[in-house]
């Protein structure tokens, strides 16, 4: 059961984490760069009135990088994994509606912005290849949902301290140490 | 109690990423915007007379850096129906564009940058909001006096926002002589007009 748990962790966990924590941390780091692009790109998706929601739009634009960038550190530490992965995931199916957005309406010209500058896999020009891109990166989320951090991730780690604790002031918890891999 | 706790999270990262937000807006030396300010609606809207020459405009074409060489104004082009073709209001059309261009004003291309390698109009640099704030981007600023003629394209038409996104960039950062071309490159290609590939 370790064995396998080690292994999942090895395989599967730690590389989603990195790779995901990964690509928003750098996505995040080139929109910080030109925040002004980056306020241009969601005006370009014209989901919000820039006359009406004007500060609106630019409120995003400073936000969204910097939940992109902390939700990415998270992830790759393995602290608040599942909080960091949701936070990711929630960004991602709005990508996704904003992208469907722009799709669906032909009088929309919009560059998608997502990595700065930078394209990675699709053009820069919004089109099915962002959404099906942003799709194939719901796998890891969900899959990082369900199963946690691993036991390389630092929640694991605090778990494992906590239950230590528990254990020596008594069984509360329903977590068993054997759950987290100690006896491995 | 594992989903309030990762609720919980969520807001706390959304909130933080909201306080990091407002920590690099207050840093930030010039504001981001939106669009062009109304106040200078003549950067825009302003009409060119095509008997007139730039020089009249006090616009310095000795150091001008981009050097396009003349078309013939007096050629087949005279009566080229694409030069008239309708723009939108305040745009430039396809002929002032053109006549600005022998006079030597400045041309910007703000579309995505493999369709201005793959070919621009002769002389024509390239300035986007997302290369305005890079070294590239204050380069090609640098070779352009605050008071020249800039000319802006894209792919044309109301639609494109990337002319106007620029031309807001390059108004923020003090150029007085701000047009957008009517229409795209692709139209002033097919106009036989002088165009080059990046090396």
């Amino acid at each position: 059961m370790s064995a396998l748990r080690w292994a999942e962790s090895i395989l599967l966990q730690f590389p989603m984490r990195i790779g995901l924590g990964g690509l928003f941390a750098f996505a995040a780091l080139k929109k910080i760069d030109n925040v002004q692009a980056f306020a241009f790109a969601i005006k370009g998706f014209k989901i919000l009135d820039p006359d009406k929601h004007g500060q609106l739009i630019i409120s995003a634009a400073y936000t969204i990088p910097w939940v992109e960038l902390i939700a990415g550190i998270l992830l790759i530490i393995g602290f608040k994994t599942r909080a960091a992965t949701a936070a990711l995931g929630l960004m991602l199916i709005v990508f996704i509606a904003g992208l469907l957005h722009v799709i669906f309406d032909p009088s929309i010209d919009a560059d998608c912005s997502c990595f700065g500058d930078m394209n990675l896999v699709c053009s820069s020009k919004v089109g099915w290849c962002q959404v099906i891109r942003d799709v194939v990166m719901l796998i890891p989320v969900v899959y990082l949902l369900w199963r946690g951090g691993g036991i390389l991730a630092l929640d694991t780690v605090f778990e494992k301290k906590k239950c230590s604790q528990e254990l020596n002031s008594g069984p509360k918890s329903s977590n068993t140490v054997d759950d987290l891999g100690i006896r491995a | 109690m594992k989903c309030t706790q990762t609720i919980g999270g969520v807001l706390a990262i959304v909130g933080l990423g909201y306080l990091c937000g407002i920590g690099q807006a207050f840093m930030r030396d010039v504001p981001v915007i939106l669009g062009a300010q109304s106040t200078s609606t003549n950067t825009t809207t302003q009409p060119v007379d095509v008997n007139t020459n730039i020089e009249d405009t006090q616009v310095d074409v000795q150091s001008d850096p981009i050097e396009p060489t003349p078309t013939s104004v007096d050629s087949p082009e005279d009566t080229n129906p694409l030069l008239d073709a309708p723009v939108p209001e305040g745009m430039l059309s396809l002929r002032e564009a053109l006549q600005l261009w022998n006079d030597g004003a400045y041309f910007i291309d703000s579309r995505l940058r493999d369709e201005f390698d793959a070919g621009h109009i002769s002389g024509a640099a390239y300035l986007t909001a997302e290369t305005f704030f890079s070294e590239e981007g204050e380069a090609e600023m640098m070779t352009i006096p605050p008071d020249a003629t800039v000319v802006i394209y894209c792919i044309g038409g109301e639609e494109c926002d990337a002319s106007k996104n620029t031309l807001a960039l390059l108004q923020q950062s003090g150029f007085s002589d701000l047009r957008i071309m009517g229409v795209g490159y692709d139209e002033w290609a097919a106009a036989g007009l002088e165009t080059e590939v990046s090396p």
